[in-house]
């Protein structure tokens, strides 16, 4: 429950910031919540690749399903034939990769003033 | 510890983040864009996957609107705009227009002021000095000064600016274009410069043409009866625009007097490429027919320019509406107006006249240090004007450019003391304050003498401005400023030490040649020599007029013609050329040299009929046959090309040779001991061509040899982008037909107009309303195209009129 909320909190400032800022504000909303939560860094990596890679998948795959794949198709044959289910799995690979990044920062700062035990 | 592997992960972070906000160089063309910026969904390319599938009803406050507009969108994505003054109408036409073609509009402009190299690199610098070095910058500066000379119309060249700035600053960088994020560069405010700009790119495309270092290299190299006789002004067939029988007695001025051109001929050979020069054979048809030829007893007009076929397309089609005006067609986006449309009584379409206004001067320099040159026996300072070049990821590049009073040197070479070329080109100075009023007046037009009033102000690129009107008139008057030039003028280079060389001034535009409601029943231009040669003023510059001739044939044989006909007559592949070149080919063919496989692509030709169609193999056949006996009959000329510049006889004057004096001299080949007539060149590139043709067809990509396949139209992204663009189109046509599609150009818009009322009109153009690729209005008028086949386009009378195929509407109000 304590985890949904979180994952709830973290997600919904990513999608509030990332609407207004640049591309990589999320990584930084991530990184902050990681710091403050005090998340462990494995769990951390967990949730911030989760949180952004789905939230970047997420959204891809609507503006994808609205567009009818024209895009994807188009950016596909501009990257030499990827398919555009390549392409979404880019887009979340990345995504995750980027949160679980930051994630692990932030959690890795936190622990900088923790004992060590 | 524990700060080292935090530190550690937040320098990776940092890092890694840096590196997907750069664009990363692969070789010299290419480079990724930003890959964490590209591919983020709230950012990135995933932002212009729009829906578009009829998004409802938008309301947006502008700072600049002064009073509502309503801009209607139908089914097409055409926007029908209503607004309450000439003011927001301009702006509200640039702000539809930026909307849907933002990209376009900065990247032509750019590759207008030589400024590519600013956001696509190195890879362009070249292109930008020649566009530099040509002036086409100089020439939209001096425009501009023209146009501010009348504040009443330079404000709406203003209003239109703010139109699309508006638009802009309403962007956010996840809106932008998705060409910008790929190249990875922000759009800049549009400004009128920009306006002029694009018309001076358009004279670029439709202005620059001449063969002045051709010619030259041709009398220097074959001498003067050689070079009279290979390449004559007038083809004995030819059918010019303004018919046989027209009075000039309406010509308010007389010709200057008449010098031999032969005189200031150099003695020098002009051996350098040219290199950059665009493809010669951009054409275009327009005609009309009188109410006496229709069914309806109306006139109908019909015009399809052709162009380099690109996406986004250059045309933008558009319904304008305000006090004084209700007007319909296509735009260019840059400029404000209708180019190509009609209103609720006229109709009006253009060609270009193809006319020679670019001249080139041979520059005697005063001493090595070329600072001066040689005018009248004086030495005369030239004026520097220094360009700066930014180029992306390097430095600037500076290049001064010396203007002489013929204009910008253009060519020069370093090792040589004396060397220098310097390019006098109308379109420099050409401008009039009010040259813009052209289009903002013919929209308004509701007669003939309206249509003549506004079509006065116009300065260049010169085209065929055809009319029809509801009340009956049809007419075609030349549309631009005619230079006052002595006979022969600007055919070769031209000695640049004597001021008397050049033309002083041009006519006033009421001695422009025009026809009003000839007997005929029809007028029509393809681009073919504007008038018959008893026209008392000398200009130059026209196309071959294959096209001209099959139009004139094919009007003069019908009657109640109806708009279905004219429709076609527009998809018609029928050549001319085809129809007198290939029977003077095989006639010269002796057949019992021909193998049984060369005996069956002999009987496929001579079943031919002349037809440029996608699914046969008869015009492959043709086409490299006809190319190879040109190649191998002109052996003179083509050996030469790569080094020195020299013209190419006319295909009618290479036909007209084969049938009457096939022994001609140019028939030998010049590398062989034998003496080679026409019959020879026949029978040896016919056998040439059996066996590329067999090559060709047995690919199994290229479907046994079919026209398509070896014509191989694309239509190419503007930026040059595969993926953007649409290859391997199956459209039948010929540069030399009716239906003058090519590899990379084609009829870029059909219309046809019947003037009754209501009036009915229908247009198609390869292309799409939206500039976005991942719009579904992309491209969705290509298929239609290729078939012939044009859409009936939405008329609205007023704003009140409701139609079923408006989908939704954008409201502008003001701030």
């Amino acid at each position: 429950m304590k985890n949904l909320i979180r994952i709830i909190i973290i997600a919904a400032a990513c999608l509030l910031v990332q609407k207004f800022l640049p591309w990589w504000s999320g990584l930084i909303v991530i990184a902050l919540f990681t710091l403050i939560m005090k998340i462990a860094p494995l769990k951390a990596v967990a949730f911030g690749g989760g949180i952004l890679g789905s939230i970047w998948l997420i959204y891809a795959m609507i503006l994808n399903f609205g567009n009818m794949g024209i895009m994807a198709g188009r950016i596909g044959e501009l990257f030499k034939g990827v398919s555009s289910t390549q392409l979404l799995i880019i887009t979340g690979v990345l995504g995750t990769f980027l949160g679980g990044l930051a994630a692990l920062t932030g959690s890795l700062f936190a622990r900088v003033f923790q004992k060590e035990a | 510890m524990r700060i080292i592997s935090f530190l550690t992960s937040l320098v990776a972070t940092i890092f890694i983040v840096y590196l997907l906000s750069m664009s990363i160089k692969i070789d010299s063309k290419t480079s990724l864009p930003p890959l964490g910026k590209f591919f983020c969904p709230f950012s990135g390319f995933w932002q212009n996957a729009i829906a578009d599938n009829g998004q409802g009803d938008l309301k947006i406050k502008l700072p600049n609107c002064k009073s509502n507009v309503k801009i209607k969108i139908d089914d097409r994505m055409v926007p029908h705009i209503y607004a309450q003054n000439d003011h927001d109408l301009v702006y509200a036409q640039g702000y539809i227009t930026a909307m849907n073609r933002l990209w376009q509009m900065d990247i032509s402009t750019r590759a207008a002021s030589g400024r590519l190299s600013e956001v696509l690199g190195s890879r362009t610098l070249n292109y930008d000095r020649t566009s530099r070095r040509k002036g086409l910058a100089f020439a939209a500066e001096n425009a501009i000064n023209e146009w501010k000379k009348d504040p009443k119309l330079f404000q709406m060249v203003e209003a239109y600016s703010n139109g699309i700035n508006d638009f802009i600053h309403n962007l956010e960088p996840k809106d932008y274009p998705l060409e910008f994020k790929l190249l990875n560069y922000e759009p800049e405010d549009w400004t009128p410069l920009k306006t002029a700009l694009f018309v001076i790119s358009m004279a670029q495309t439709l202005a620059a043409q001449e063969f002045d270092l051709e010619n030259s290299n041709a009398l220097k190299i074959f001498g003067e009866e050689d070079y009279q006789l290979l390449y004559p002004d007038r083809n004995p067939k030819e059918t010019p625009i303004i018919t046989a029988g027209t009075k000039w007695d309406y010509l308010k001025e007389s010709p200057p007097i008449t010098k031999d051109s032969m005189d200031s001929q150099l003695g020098d050979l002009f051996n350098f490429p040219r290199g950059g020069s665009d493809d010669p054979h951009i054409g275009s048809n327009n005609w009309t027919v009188a109410a006496s030829k229709t069914l309806s007893g109306f006139p109908i007009l019909c015009n399809d320019p052709h162009l380099r076929l690109t996406l986004p397309s250059i045309w933008y089609e558009i319904q304008l509406t305000a006090p004084g005006i209700n007007s319909y067609g296509v735009s260019l986006p840059g400029i404000p107006g209708v180019i190509i449309g009609f209103n609720e009584d006229i109709a009006w379409g253009i060609t270009n006249t193809g006319w020679d206004v670019l001249d080139w001067y041979q520059i005697k320099w005063t001493d090595q240090s070329k600072n001066s040159y040689i005018l009248d026996g004086k030495p005369i300072q030239v004026n520097y004007r220094v360009e700066q070049i930014m180029v992306k990821d390097s430095t600037l590049y500076l290049d001064s450019v010396k203007y002489t009073v013929w204009g910008p040197v253009v060519y020069e070479d370093k090792k040589d003391p004396k060397y220098g070329l310097a390019m006098r080109w109308l379109v420099h100075h050409v401008h009039t304050p009010d040259e813009m009023a052209t289009f903002f007046d013919l929209n308004r037009a509701h007669n003939f003498d309206e249509y003549y009033n506004a079509t006065q102000k116009y300065c260049a690129p010169a085209q065929n401005i055809i009319f029809a009107s509801h009340e009956g008139d049809i007419a075609l008057r030349i549309l631009g400023k005619m230079p006052k030039r002595s006979t022969g003028e600007g055919k070769f280079v031209m000695d640049g030490s004597v001021s008397d060389n050049g033309w002083k001034t041009t006519y006033p535009n009421e001695n422009n040649p025009m026809v009003k409601n000839p007997s005929t029943g029809y007028i029509t231009s393809a681009n073919q020599v504007t008038t018959t040669a008893d026209f008392p003023f000398y200009y130059s510059g026209h196309f071959d007029d294959y096209r001209g001739r099959y139009i004139n044939r094919r009007l003069h044989e019908m009657d109640s013609i109806k708009i279905e006909d004219m429709m076609k007559m527009q998809a018609d592949p029928y050549s001319i050329l085809a129809e007198d070149a290939l029977p003077a080919l095989l006639k010269n063919v002796d057949t019992t040299a021909l193998s049984v496989a060369e005996k069956s692509i002999f009987k496929n030709l001579l079943d031919w009929d002349y037809k440029f169609r996608a699914d046969l193999t008869a015009p492959t056949c043709f086409k490299i046959w006809w190319d190879s006996f040109q190649k191998t009959t002109w052996d003179e000329m083509y050996s030469l090309v790569d080094s020195v510049p020299v013209l190419i006889p006319e295909s009618w004057k290479t036909i007209e040779l084969m049938s009457t004096n096939p022994n001609f001299k140019y028939f030998d080949i010049k590398t062989t001991p034998a003496v080679e007539h026409a019959n020879n060149i026949a029978l040896l590139t016919f056998k040439d061509m059996c066996i590329e043709f067999g090559k060709f067809s047995s690919a199994p990509q290229n479907k046994g040899g079919k026209w398509a396949k070896f014509k191989n139209t694309t239509i190419e992204h503007l930026g040059k982008i595969p993926a953007f663009g649409r290859k391997d189109i199956a459209v039948d046509g010929f540069k030399d037909a009716i239906n003058a599609t090519t590899e990379f150009n084609g009829p870029s818009w059909r219309m046809v107009v019947e003037l009754s009322n209501p009036i009915k009109a229908y247009g198609i153009y390869p292309g799409g309303q939206s500039g976005n690729p991942a719009s579904r209005y992309y491209d969705n008028m290509i298929d239609k195209w290729v078939n012939g086949q044009l859409d009936e386009l939405l008329f609205l009378k007023e704003e009140g009129e409701e139609s079923d195929k408006i989908k939704y509407s954008i409201e502008l109000t003001s701030k």
